[in-house]
């Protein structure tokens, strides 16, 4: 258990260094509410990006895109919800991502998937 | 971004025209289609997403609202995708050409973004001219179906891809053209031939003037008299359609799917339903009514074999169609008229063994037999059949009988006398005799004074009813027809007389 949450970690470290780079603004990082978590919200210039993150280090069980099913889907939807309505955000632009990271030694590899719902 | 695109949905044979209204704006991703639409409009949804994404056209993540309207009749069927699509192209100003207001769009769409076809392409286009559209654009399969209606400019295309193109201008493409004289010149040849009958002339004669005015007929005979055999060669001795009478067959098969070389229909329908059939699947109906098969049977025959092994109330089902020449069928929240002017030929046999009232052999039946037996037909039933024929068993001097009539001899005058009919009732938007009401009876059945007292004393003799009287007169009319003549005679009236063995005393 431990171990899978230390690569968690890393594939989000990964990940935000990945979206940082393609110019995008991190506004928040594990979101938590009650009926939820989003991994990363950031800004990709006019629109905002609820970011899932999946991080494999091996291929053995499926895809990590796979892994999002419709409880997880209800999870992050939901507390975008919660967020949009905090700051207000009805009538801006909304868009969900998943990022896959796969860890392999030392390397790491990304697949970023837009417009996932 | 707003668009408004144009489509058509059927009810029945009427078309209702649907404003598809795309909005995109900002806000939660979603699709949305509103406007009471069915299952497989709201599945459209994904066929409509991947075919624009597999035209190489990225969808940005918006929220999609789409309303059908008038929002509150429901609609159905899948030929709301193209127009769905096109809408979204034009919201996104990918189609920059906003100009919808004389096209209409029709057409399935697969996940590659082909155009497949849908059902009901003429009946949409003839409604469509109707309601003052100029253009229509839909697959290329349904375009020579289309092309019969020379009013409307006709599109036919292959794909997403083309219909962007087409709409910006960047290609142009014809509008699909046919040679409907053509058309009708185009004949299956008869399989079934009268020739092989032998004998039984004097019920090819009965058949002959059913064919001439589209009579019912009913067949009563003993097993292997030649009753299926004879009704089977119907259709080679029918009168040749006309363009009009081809139009309204075309629009109802091609609602219900069954229109196999994609234009139109050249030979009278000719349908044969086994006598398992429910009253549904006779009359019509299912929750988006469908033309049963009377309908199917429209201007053409129905062949209803081995009549009283129906169900008795399918049967009664027949009743009000017969005389209407149109079904109506109700279900919730929706009422569609299907025309069914379809001419009834029945047969049966006289009783459980088959022999009642033969000559050769002796009827096996107990009198209570035969009465349950022939009870299964009722009496408002046996009324509205024109003509009672008893199909005696053939001799055997008959069967080694050569050079019978052919089913073209007979053809030829059938097609002249109907052509005599279309010509008198030309004002009065009826095809045959049958379809004679009883003022237009008054009006164009006139009889010598001989035939007059011969009906006045047969009428009074046997209690006729109104409708055998009327029947007797229009089948005179016919018999009159087929030799050409202007007043009925008593030939004709006698002729006519002895067709309704039925009628009793």
């Amino acid at each position: 258990m431990y171990y899978n949450k230390i690569i968690g970690k890393c594939g989000e470290d990964e990940a935000v260094k990945y979206l940082e780079s393609k110019g995008y603004i991190i506004l928040f990082r594990n979101y938590i509410t009650y009926q939820g978590e989003i991994d990363i919200i950031a800004k990709d210039k006019q629109e905002y990006v609820f970011i899932e993150v999946k991080t494999r280090s091996t291929r053995n069980f499926g895809t990590p895109a796979e892994s999002v099913k419709s409880i997880k889907k209800n999870h992050i939807i939901k507390s975008s919800e919660y967020y949009i309505y905090k700051n207000k955000l009805e009538n801006k632009l909304i868009r969900y991502d998943v990022i896959e990271v796969y860890l392999k030694g030392r390397n790491s590899f990304i697949n970023h998937i837009k417009n996932i719902f | 971004m707003l668009s408004i695109v144009k489509s058509i949905v059927l009810q029945g044979l009427e078309g209702i025209l649907v404003d598809v209204e795309t909005d995109i704006s900002p806000g939660m991703p979603c699709w949305e289609i509103v406007g009471l639409p069915d299952a497989n409009i709201k599945e459209a949804k994904e066929r409509v997403r991947t075919a624009i994404k597999n035209c190489g056209i990225e969808l940005t993540s918006r929220k999609y609202i789409i309303n059908l309207s008038p929002a509150s009749i429901r609609k159905n069927g899948t030929s709301f995708d193209l127009a769905i699509s096109v809408g979204i192209l034009a919201s996104l100003g990918i189609i920059k050409n906003n100009n919808f207001e004389n096209k209409i769009f029709v057409g399935e769409l697969s996940l590659d973004g082909t155009l497949n076809k849908v059902n009901g392409i003429l009946p949409i286009c003839i409604e469509a001219t109707k309601n003052g559209i100029k253009e229509i654009v839909l697959p290329k399969e349904n375009a020579k179906e289309a092309s019969i209606v020379k009013e409307l400019k006709i599109i036919g295309v292959n794909n997403l891809k083309e219909v962007i193109d087409y709409l910006n201008s960047k290609k142009e493409i014809e509008s699909e053209k046919v040679n409907i004289e053509e058309l009708l010149k185009n004949k299956k040849s008869v399989n079934l031939n009268f020739s092989e009958v032998k004998g039984q002339r004097a019920i090819k004669r009965a058949l002959e003037v059913s064919a001439t005015g589209s009579h019912n007929c009913l067949l009563i005979g003993s097993p292997g008299s030649g009753k299926t055999m004879m009704a089977k060669r119907l259709p080679g001795i029918l009168p040749q359609l006309t363009f009009e009478e081809a139009l309204e067959i075309t629009k109802i098969y091609s609602i219900s799917g069954k229109l196999d070389n994609n234009s139109l229909v050249f030979e009278r329908p000719f349908r044969s339903p086994h006598h398992t059939i429910t009253e549904t699947a006779l009359i019509g109906g299912g929750r988006n009514p469908k033309p049963g098969e009377v309908s199917l049977a429209h201007l053409g025959v129905l062949f209803l074999d081995e009549l009283l092994e129906f169900n008795k109330n399918t049967l009664e089902v027949l009743r009000i169609p017969m005389e209407d020449r149109k079904v109506n069928i109700s279900r919730v929240g929706i009422n569609i008229s299907y025309p069914c002017n379809f001419m009834l030929v029945a047969s049966m046999n006289p009783c459980p063994c088959g022999y009642y009232g033969s000559i050769d052999k002796e009827c096996t039946c107990t009198e209570n037999q035969r009465k349950i037996y022939q009870s299964k037909l009722s009496g408002p039933m046996i009324d509205r059949f024109d003509l009672h024929i008893k199909v005696p068993s053939v001799k055997y001097i008959d069967l080694s009988k050569e050079n019978e009539e052919t089913s073209e001899q007979i053809r030829e005058r059938v097609n002249k006398a109907r052509k005599i009919q279309q010509q008198r009732y030309l004002k009065e938007g009826i095809y045959s005799n049958s379809e004679l009401t009883p003022k237009l009876i008054e009006k164009y059945c006139i009889l010598t004074d001989k035939a007059n007292k011969i009906l006045i004393s047969y009428f009074e003799k046997m209690k006729l009813s109104t409708r055998s009287y009327l029947k007797v007169l229009k089948v005179s009319r016919s018999i009159a027809d087929l030799s050409e003549k202007e007043k009925i005679d008593e030939n004709d009236i006698l002729e006519a007389i002895q067709y309704r063995s039925l009628d009793k005393i």
